[in-house]
């Protein structure tokens, strides 16, 4: 009954910290060819922890949209072992990273973002160089 | 044994079993490095083209090189997976045109590179850390995933001269970072910190050492623990990796005090940098060598800066891009901006960064179909042995951009 309410519920939105961190798989495929099924698999999807999971209405392998205001992508969620959010260093997630002004080093670690179910489709790797 | 360019770790004994250019068995590669050799029978391999269109190599070549001589201040950017040749002809290449040079370091390690190479910093080879290390304490970097046999080749398990047991008994693996990563759950003793809170702990250990106890994202208990351990060592190493270099916002000036400070108590703690492409450091000491810089330079009299920033002020109007993907690397903004301009690719395989390329040249994969010499992350030089040298699909980095050296 639960369940069957829940369809008509907007899905939440959770404010999350973000860690960018290397992943044995992303490396393996990114060395690979970065234009195959694997490496989207293994690069567009966030890891987060099982709280930010429940909260956010989410079951492993749903798609999630990542906002940082400016910009967004969709992405797959699954449920990590640890409390800290993280994605794989790929152009999914640096898509979402902005340049700081005066050449400073870039925050290519750590970035605020809200998630969000939503029905959308994982964003292809091409239309994030778009416009 | 072939040497493996998954990383800087450069593996010198990679397996390479092979019948008619068909890969059939790899024996001492991690999966980061299978990747490398994969992508010999890929698909996605990387194809002459101008404008989108196919056309022979020589063609493109051409088309390359006059893009480039065309451009007013053009950037040369890339060449961490080039060998040490390849990277002595790109600075040649990029001398003569004027142009900007860079590589992914100044977005990275190079700070910490450049700390090492002007003595800053205390060091050793990866040889030595074998042979000697006893406590091995990894600051921001998941090794498991981002250079996966550095602890089974190098640091934690092997026997050493002088640490016959191995990590049984000879050597403690300490772990500081801001997740439980996959290294964190193998480490003796893992320290959680709260992102950005690298520095305030950098600042808590000397005082810790003498026994006081200062305010820091550690607790108490913690801190002293990470103090007695690095006290009490003989051979003490930090690995920096890309957490504690972002985390100090590049500023290394705290790592540094660090030293001194462990210095005068008497602990001579030693620095390796840890994650980056196979011939960084080797791109790093080139530059160094000559211009006492270690990236960032600008060949046509401008101030030096970045590549990031070079694009983003618009004070590059063409690019080359050599065995490197900054579309896919550099923030969103920046890699858009980048994409607005000409760009000629050298690379071995198809990436975002060749798709918006005006004109794209294919090149071999160094370390599996060309040979050569790089440098070690720890400086130690290598000299490549490609197991695919003699079916190579296309020339390799060093003959192209030599070729284009001599038509601009």
């Amino acid at each position: 009954m639960m369940s069957e309410m829940g369809k008509f519920l907007s899905a939440p939105e959770v404010k999350i910290d973000v860690v960018i961190a290397r992943d044995i798989f992303a490396a393996h495929e990114t060395h690979a060819g970065k234009y195959s099924s694997q490496y989207a698999s293994v690069c567009a999807r966030i890891t987060l922890p099982e709280s930010v999971m429940e909260k956010a209405r989410l079951n492993a392998g749903d798609a999630v949209e990542v906002s940082t205001g400016q910009d967004s992508i969709v992405v797959t969620a699954r449920t990590g072992d640890d409390d800290v959010a993280w994605m794989s260093n790929s152009p999914w997630v640096n898509s979402l990273l902005k340049t700081p002004e005066g050449g400073a080093l870039p925050s290519l670690k750590l970035f605020s973002a809200e998630i969000k179910k939503t029905r959308e489709s994982i964003t292809p790797l091409d239309s994030l160089f778009a416009g | 044994m072939t040497i493996c360019t998954g990383c800087s770790c450069l593996c010198d004994d990679a397996v390479v079993a092979h019948r008619d250019g068909t890969i059939y068995g790899l024996k001492n590669v991690c999966y980061k490095g299978g990747g490398v050799f994969r992508a010999a029978s890929s698909e996605q391999r990387l194809k002459p083209t101008v404008d989108g269109k196919p056309v022979e190599f020589e063609a493109a070549l051409k088309a390359a090189a006059k893009l480039l001589a065309s451009a007013e201040h053009p950037l040369v950017y890339g060449l961490d997976v080039c060998t040490d040749s390849a990277q002595d002809a790109a600075i040649g290449l990029a001398e003569k045109l004027g142009a900007a040079l860079d590589d992914p370091s100044s977005l990275c390690q190079g700070g910490l590179v450049q700390q090492i190479l002007e003595g800053n910093l205390p060091t050793c080879t990866l040889d030595e850390v074998r042979d000697n290390a006893d406590v091995l304490l990894y600051w921001g970097t998941d090794a498991m995933n981002a250079q996966p046999r550095h602890f089974s080749r190098y640091t934690f398990y092997p026997r050493g001269e002088n640490r016959q047991h191995g990590y049984s008994t000879d050597r403690s693996l300490l772990v500081v970072d801001v997740r439980n990563t996959d290294t964190a759950k193998i480490a003796n003793r893992f320290y959680r910190v709260k992102p950005g809170g690298d520095a305030g702990v950098l600042d808590a250990i000397g005082p810790a050492v003498d026994g006081r106890a200062t305010q820091c994202d550690l607790s108490s208990k913690d801190l002293v623990d990470l103090a007695r351990r690095l006290k009490k060592a003989e051979y003490p190493v930090l690995f920096c990796g890309l957490g504690l270099i972002y985390s100090l916002g590049g500023k290394l000036e705290k790592l540094v005090e660090l030293s001194h400070s462990m210095d005068a108590k008497g602990v001579k703690l030693r620095f390796l940098p840890v994650g980056c492409n196979y011939n960084m450091r080797g791109f790093n000491e080139k530059l160094h060598e000559r211009l006492g810089m270690v990236n960032s330079v600008d060949f046509g009299g401008g101030a030096s800066a970045n590549a990031l920033q070079m694009v983003m002020e618009d004070r590059v109007d063409a690019a080359l891009i050599v065995g490197s993907d900054p579309l896919s690397s550099w923030p969103g903004d920046a890699a858009k901006k980048l994409s607005s301009i000409p760009l000629v690719t050298l690379d071995a395989m198809v990436t975002p960064t060749s798709k918006k390329s005006g004109v794209t040249l294919p090149a071999a994969i160094s370390g599996v179909e060309s040979g050569g010499t790089a440098t070690r992350i720890d400086g130690v030089s290598v000299t490549l042995d490609p197991p695919f040298e003699k079916n190579r699909p296309w020339p390799d980095d060093c003959e192209t951009l030599e070729k284009m050296k001599g038509m601009v």
